[in-house]
């Protein structure tokens, strides 16, 4: 409730990132989401790295960070290509928009594959991609569905100890978006000094509350370079906060099925040593109950 | 000074004494009631006498725009039918979009106020101020599609409301038809409509809509806009398959009205989706005026041609009657809305038949005629009897006069009133309370009877719009419920479409109503006005004899279990729902609103 009541629509709009990564994403597209940007007050444009010859220009003369996601969604590329590229988008920016640093942000994918028998080789990519960036904000994706909890704390303490500014969940694109009980994992992981972002499939505020309450409940944690929400549905994120706000006690009462925002009943799209974890945890889960008499 | 968003007329038509007068709109009826269903609320709580018969040259019809009408706001084209309903007896409001709202703005009138009953069938004829009231012999027994077509030789320009024969023969349920498919459906208008030998009115003129704040209004509007067209339901679901997307949602939640709410899932759902809508009948999408998400659907079977089948409809006339052939319920659609009536109301009727024909309740002489006007049986399932039904009811003879007069008095008829799907009288739409808790609770409190629009929590129950919220709790959803009743009256009053509210929120609406109006408005305050037109709203049944007994659900819904789908065992529990929706509404333990209340909202 004290969360409801202290995040105004300006407030959470400083804390998102807002975000296009699709393969067809055109022109007018990043023009309107600049618009957004300047006209609501969100933090950063997230976009793909071929608009780094666009973004910088329009974004001239705003607060409004540019960020870059690096080498996505798979994460696959070699080291040496990932912070060539960083090195490249971070050029390019600071020519385009001569505003000197601080106003690019890389959403770098780990390579998933590696990590789970390497970290040495996550460390190193992770600390290539930190240099490449010349001081600019890095935030590694650790893609959480395809992680044991186990490994996705390692993930996170990993992406720290390599000297990254962020970590974040998902590509949006991968078997698990943006859940509590992972972002709060995340969160007990890095401790309150990390930047944490949360993203996929977070299209309205009562999942930006939750998320918020997980990764954020400290107020000083709500701060844009604490926490973050990726969206690719700013204005509906805005337009549904009134509503909260109005009657947040309802709201709350009239509640969510949990299993709806549990990682462990979204199982399809893991590979089968994950999901057999995953589903195990689901079968001794407390509300595994009311799932079942609910069958929804 | 008249307030933006008003012109500050009100026009009266006396068609007994064949006599019209222009009254000035008093600036506090717009300003506490919003304009729409407020104002036609206000206006028939005042002048209406308690206990007058509906379909008496004493009930008043009232058309109603909103501020919003001719502004150019986006899904700002509703306009609002108020009248005392001749199948609930209740307060009936009932709304139609498409180009008739504007077009009677444009006319110079905030309201019509229609009264008496002519002596000879007539229409009336509106052009800027000028106001006739003309012969309608020629068009008496003319479809809703032959008397817009006969109306707009004389003035092509004009936009058309009129009535089908549902109307003028008598049918509890007729509807008021504009642009000939487009329906102020529920309750029972164009009955009302039809006993007052009233067959269309025919509206055209100039008047713009004064903008108090028209740089504040484009701002407004624009981010309105911005935002329907980035919710996820506006944006792209109804956009893409019309309202027949929820088909498939509904079904798979379990809780899509089968066999006459006896099941909730429908196994033939995909053949009467959507989906196979597009696939296999649409022609084109259409849209009302200033409306960006177009869920109107222009369709052609085989045979014929017409607009629809929409979600209620398919839900009614399709899964409710058993029928999967979606040809047939397109073409049940098109008898709806060429004779006139409530596809909603039909359909349920037909299914509460189907049960009782089934169940053997039907006596003898009743089964005999049925057999001998239907060619056949009337079981579930019967898709060329649901056709047969539509067109019997259309022309209120036959079985057809057993059906035209709603589902309730019809299982009264043969006793067992149980078998109606309605509340207050009104049939229940297509979502089965068992499976939405907040919906059940919507449905038993609704000022109309069973409506689905009054309180829309299809939106969190189902389409996480604004958000996901536990659909089997009841926990919190009488707060929600009085939320939604009372943003949803204020929507109705503005004129805007109810399709927003999966969009907006409310201070959305209160920048567009103040920017218009030039009065400051607050979410808050717009949630008090809907609070004042709903509270009116039921202050207009009690005094017609209503009591808490009718906010009740049929006993089926506390009765039965559903026996399969995603709802499976299921049963709602309305009474804890109901204190609790009392308590927060300030009103007593049997429903009335305590003095303080009626105080507090300038009601007394």
């Amino acid at each position: 409730m004290e969360i409801i009541e202290e995040l105004t629509p300006e407030k959470v709009a400083g804390l998102i990132d807002v975000t296009d990564l699709k393969a067809d994403t055109q022109e007018p597209k990043i023009r309107k989401m600049v618009n957004w940007a300047r006209d609501y007050g969100f933090y950063a444009i997230c976009v793909n790295p071929v608009e780094v010859d666009l973004l910088p220009r329009l974004l001239k003369g705003s607060p409004v960070k540019e960020s870059y996601v690096l080498d996505f969604p798979l994460g696959k590329s070699s080291i040496q290509s990932k912070s060539r590229q960083a090195a490249e988008i971070v050029e390019t920016s600071r020519d385009l928009r001569g505003e000197g640093p601080g106003n690019v942000e890389l959403d770098m994918v780990i390579n998933v594959g590696r990590f789970k028998r390497d970290r040495n080789y996550t460390r190193e990519e992770i600390e290539a991609v930190v240099q490449a960036a010349q001081g600019e904000l890095v935030k590694v994706i650790i893609r959480s569905g395809e992680l044991t909890e186990e490994e996705l704390v390692e993930a996170c303490q990993l992406a720290k100890e390599a000297g990254a500014h962020f970590v974040k969940n998902s590509t949006g694109m991968d078997p698990l978006g943006a859940t509590p009980e992972h972002i709060w994992l995340m969160r007990e992981a890095v401790g309150p000094d990390m930047g944490l972002k949360a993203a996929g499939g977070i299209r309205e505020a009562m999942t930006v509350v939750r998320l918020i309450y997980a990764g954020a409940r400290e107020p000083q944690l709500r701060d844009p370079l604490r926490f973050r929400i990726g969206t690719s549905s700013p204005l509906n994120i805005l337009a549904t906060m009134n509503w909260i706000r109005l009657n947040p006690r309802a709201w709350a009462e009239a509640k969510i099925i949990p299993c709806t925002i549990c990682p462990h009943g979204q199982t399809a799209k893991q590979r089968r040593e994950v999901r057999e974890i995953y589903m195990k945890k689901c079968r001794l889960c407390p509300y595994r109950r009311y799932r079942k008499d609910k069958d929804f | 000074m008249v307030r933006g968003g008003f012109h500050g007329k009100i026009l009266r038509v006396d068609l007994g004494q064949e006599r019209v007068s222009i009254e000035t709109l008093e600036d506090s009826l717009a300003r506490d009631y919003v304009g729409g269903r407020g104002l036609g609320s206000a206006i028939l709580w005042d002048e209406l006498p308690p206990q007058t018969d509906p379909l008496s040259p004493g009930n008043k019809l009232i058309l109603a725009t909103g501020p919003l009408n001719g502004t150019g706001a986006a899904l700002s084209s509703r306009y609002e039918i108020v009248t005392k309903s001749p199948l609930t007896n209740a307060i009936l409001s009932t709304n139609s979009g498409g180009r008739f709202p504007i077009a009677l703005k444009r006319t110079g009138f905030d309201a019509l106020v229609i009264e008496g009953a002519a002596p000879n069938p007539s229409y009336l004829w509106i052009e800027d101020q000028k106001v006739e009231l003309r012969d309608a012999s020629p068009l008496w027994g003319l479809n809703s599609h032959q008397t817009t077509d006969r109306l707009l030789e004389e003035t092509p320009k004009a936009a058309v409301a009129c009535i089908g024969p549902a109307g003028e023969k008598g049918v509890l349920f007729a509807s008021v038809m504009n642009e000939k498919d487009r329906a102020a459906g529920r309750g029972g208008a164009g009955c009302v409509m039809g006993a007052k030998r009233l067959k269309a009115i025919v509206v055209q003129g100039s008047h713009k809509t004064p903008i108090a704040d028209p740089e504040g209004f484009q701002e407004a509007r624009k981010n309105t806009l911005a935002i329907l067209n980035e919710a996820p339901v506006t944006k792209n679901a109804l956009k893409e398959y019309g309202t027949a997307v929820l088909i498939n949602i509904i079904n798979e939640y379990g809780a899509l009205p089968t066999r006459n709410f006896q099941e909730g899932y429908f196994p033939d759902a995909d053949s009467v989706s959507g989906e196979t809508l597009k696939e296999l009948l649409y022609e084109r999408s259409v849209a009302c005026a200033t409306c960006s998400v177009a869920c109107g659907r222009a369709t052609k079977t085989t045979n014929r041609s017409g607009e629809g089948p929409e979600y209620e409809t398919i839900g009614a006339l399709g899964p409710m009657c058993e029928v999967k052939d979606l040809e047939v319920i397109a073409e049940a659609n098109y008898n709806c809305n060429e004779l006139g009536f409530d596809t909603i109301s039909a359909g349920n009727t037909i299914a509460c038949a189907m049960e009782l024909w089934e169940r053997g309740y039907l006596d003898k002489a009743t089964q005999e005629m049925i057999r001998d006007e239907l060619g056949g049986d009337l079981r579930f399932g019967n898709g060329e009897a649901v056709l047969k039904c539509t067109e019997l009811i259309g022309r209120n003879e036959g079985f057809g006069k057993y059906l035209a007069q709603g589902s309730f008095r019809l299982a009264s008829r043969f006793g067992h009133p149980e078998l109606s799907m309605s509340v207050k009288g009104l049939e229940l739409p297509a979502y089965d309370p068992r499976g939405f808790r907040a919906m059940g609770l919507a449905y038993a409190t609704s000022n109309r009877g069973g409506c689905h629009l009054r309180a829309y929590l299809i939106g969190p129950e189902a389409l996480a719009a604004p958000y996901a919220v536990d659909r089997f709790t009841s926990d919190g959803k009488a707060a929600l419920v009085k939320l939604y009743q009372d943003l949803s009256a204020v929507i109705d009053s503005m004129g805007l479409c109810i399709f927003t509210i999966f969009a907006l929120n409310p201070e959305h609406y209160a920048s567009l109503l103040s920017t218009v109006t030039g009065e400051p408005l607050e979410a808050k305050d717009l949630l008090r006005m809907g609070e004042r037109i709903w509270n009116l709203e039921r202050l207009f049944n009690l005094r017609e004899g209503f009591t808490k007994k009718d906010d009740r659900l049929p006993p089926r819904f506390s009765q039965e279990t559903l026996p399969r789908g995603h709802s499976k065992n299921q049963v709602v529990d309305l009474e804890p729902m109901l204190e609790e929706y009392y308590r927060l509404r300030g009103w007593d333990e049997e429903g009335v609103p305590r003095e303080e209340k009626l105080k507090e909202l300038g009601l007394k």
